[in-house]
């Protein structure tokens, strides 16, 4: 028989929001009913990372199996890659993709659509360059969008619509502008078409469907009753934030008042709901069709997202904590041995590039990624001894299962890029620029290709290792370096072999003072 | 009296991001109030990869002071407008030139 592939990501999904994995928990009960009922019938991975970070690099690491930031930041899929669509339709296999996800519409980020047979793109989430009217949209909206207007020190000024810059926060003001009803929202979109396509799709003999959902990323603007869901606040109130800055929550353009904290806390939980709620009309849907007994389901989130823990909001330049990089991970298999068990093997998110290829029947090689097949029908217990991940240009960070090594880089050491592409390293949203310095050369392992390779800033997340026991201490409270010289020597050897076994550019070492 | 002074990594040139990591050593912090009489400005100086301040980070050269958005022709008249003297050397517009 063969097997479809759904593969659904959750953007910014923190696992510690969700029930079914309650070692720290929340200050709400979030109800994720739908989430809770396909966990029941699929294999929970316990000790699931993240590669590279955020967005698009993710991306690259699901669709082209590739562990791209040692060599390059958020970019477009290169002319060495092979995206899952391209090799699944190449053998007859419908391809599908659902998403809100702009970013694949932006400078920098083109490739990883186009290989589709058919996409569906639900415009206006975030800065979606979509509506161009009302001029001036709702005034208490434009305030929630930025800070609100009890800000710590009131310093927050509404977005300037008549600004016409990149990235302005009232161009989120101006999409939603006519949103009247919970269907006009994002999830619910992509979740109702995603249920339909399953639904009227059952003709083709095998098919591939990739549900890229944005939410539960910023803005956290919600329609009701998930709005007043988890608060007792007027959720349009103009004084309270729904779009929160990246960065520390004591001081700076990020700075949160307790009570704009604990709302943007409450808004991000009803998100979830809302979520979960729509999610479950695609389980509706499998049910109906019966397709669970010949699709594997694949559910997980690129990473997750500070909402007040260690002090920072957003994906800021803090240092790597398993809040952003410790992901879900469930996947349901008709014949899968371990279904609806715990998986508490050491995986990453590159390996779901494998896995999908292994269930479709796909031969092509994995480049970075490790397929979860053998894990999910039981011949292996074991998978990978390290995970890597981080942002390209930043820090450099490792685990087994049981230890987060985070290691600094020395932000005195430009960083490396290597692309076919001169995308903008730093800005990556903005129009291109040409990389004057840069030379041409085959400088990556894994292709003969030749590629661009120029240097640019580094910036760094602390100055000191920082090591945690992720098993007695999930919640990373305690920084055991410089205490657990044992463990801190044993990870950062393990760091280097990690590198080795990718052969990292040299000057990786160098700017990480590693050996 | 500012008291954290945010600048964008993307946005500012060598001379300039050196010239603010050595003001920003000397400024005082909680975690260092040894700090002597001598230091430029009281302010917190923060390095950020991105203040998701994309266009305007784009258009030209800016900080944020408190909170608030400032842009200017350059980043010397926006620190001088804040006690800091100029990196020497720095030229008239440098965002976007990395």
């Amino acid at each position: 028989m063969t097997t479809n592939v759904l593969f659904v990501s959750i953007d910014s999904l923190s696992r510690h929001f969700l029930d079914v994995y309650p070692e720290i928990g929340v200050e709400f009960d979030v109800e994720t009913d739908n989430l809770d009922r396909f966990a029941e019938r699929a294999a929970v991975f316990d000790t699931h990372y993240a590669g590279s970070l955020p967005c698009m690099p993710a991306r690259r690491e699901w669709l082209t199996g590739t562990r791209e930031f040692l060599w390059r930041p958020w970019g477009p899929v290169e002319p060495f890659d092979h995206t899952l669509p391209e090799l699944a339709r190449n053998q007859g296999i419908l391809t599908q993709f659902v998403t809100d996800h702009y970013h694949y519409f932006q400078h920098g980020s083109h490739g990883y659509y186009e290989d589709f047979n058919g996409f569906e793109f639900v415009r206006g989430h975030e800065f979606d360059a979509w509506q161009t009217t009302p001029r001036y949209p709702d005034e208490a909206l434009l305030a929630q969008v930025t800070m609100g207007d009890d800000a710590p020190d009131a310093h927050q000024s509404a977005p300037d619509p008549d600004n016409l810059g990149f990235m302005n926060r009232a161009q989120y003001a101006r999409n939603v502008a006519d949103f009247a009803d919970e269907s006009d929202f994002f999830a619910p979109k992509v979740f109702d078409f995603t249920a339909e396509w399953v639904r009227d799709n059952d003709e083709w003999d095998q098919w591939f469907c990739y549900v890229d959902s944005f939410d539960v990323h910023e803005p956290f603007h919600l329609p009701e009753p998930y709005a007043s869901m988890y608060t007792d606040e007027d959720p349009r109130d103009p004084d309270l934030v729904n779009w929160p800055y990246y960065g520390r929550v004591d001081r700076g353009q990020s700075e949160l008042s307790d009570r704009q904290l604990e709302f943007v806390r409450s808004q991000f939980a009803g998100k979830i709901t809302m979520v979960d709620r729509w999610f479950g009309r695609v389980l509706d849907a499998l049910d109906e069709t019966g397709a669970w007994e010949d699709t594997m389901v694949a559910v997980t989130a690129d990473h997750g997202h500070f909402l007040g823990e260690h002090g920072w909001v957003g994906k800021p330049q803090a240092p790597m904590y398993d809040v952003l990089a410790h992901t879900p991970l469930f996947v349901h298999h008709p014949d899968a041995a371990r279904a609806g068990e715990r998986i508490d093997a050491l995986t990453s998110a590159v390996d779901l590039y494998g896995t999908i290829l292994d269930e479709l029947g796909v031969e092509a090689d994995h480049r970075h990624s490790r397929s979860l097949s053998p894990l999910l029908h039981g011949e292996r217990d074991d998978h990978r001894d390290w995970a890597l991940y981080g942002y390209w240009g930043s820090s450099v960070n490792v685990t087994n299962g049981e230890y987060t090594y985070l290691h600094p880089c020395d932000e005195s050491v430009d960083a490396e890029c290597y692309s076919t592409e001169m995308m903008n390293a730093l800005g990556w949203f903005q129009p291109r620029e040409p990389e004057y310095d840069a030379e041409a050369g085959q400088f990556l392992p894994y292709t003969e290709s030749p590629v661009w390779r120029w240097e640019t800033y580094a910036s760094g997340r602390h100055d000191d290792p920082m090591l945690f026991d992720v098993t007695d201490d999930p919640e990373q409270e305690d920084d055991l370096a410089g205490e657990d010289t044992e463990q801190e020597d044993r990870l950062r050897s393990l760091l280097v072999d990690a590198m080795e076994s990718l052969d990292a550019p040299a000057s990786q070492y160098e700017r990480l003072g590693l050996s | 009296m500012a008291e954290t002074i945010e600048y964008c990594l993307r946005n500012v040139g060598g001379e300039t991001r050196e010239r603010l990591t050595a003001v920003g050593a000397d400024a005082p912090s909680d975690d260092d109030a040894a700090t002597g009489p001598d230091a430029e400005t009281d302010a917190e100086i923060v390095e950020r990869r991105c203040l998701q301040r994309c266009g305007d980070c784009y258009r030209g050269d800016f900080l944020v002071v408190d909170g608030t958005l400032e842009t200017a022709d350059s980043h010397a008249t926006l620190l001088a407008a804040h006690g800091v003297a100029p990196a020497d050397g720095v030229p008239e517009r440098e965002a976007s030139d990395r």
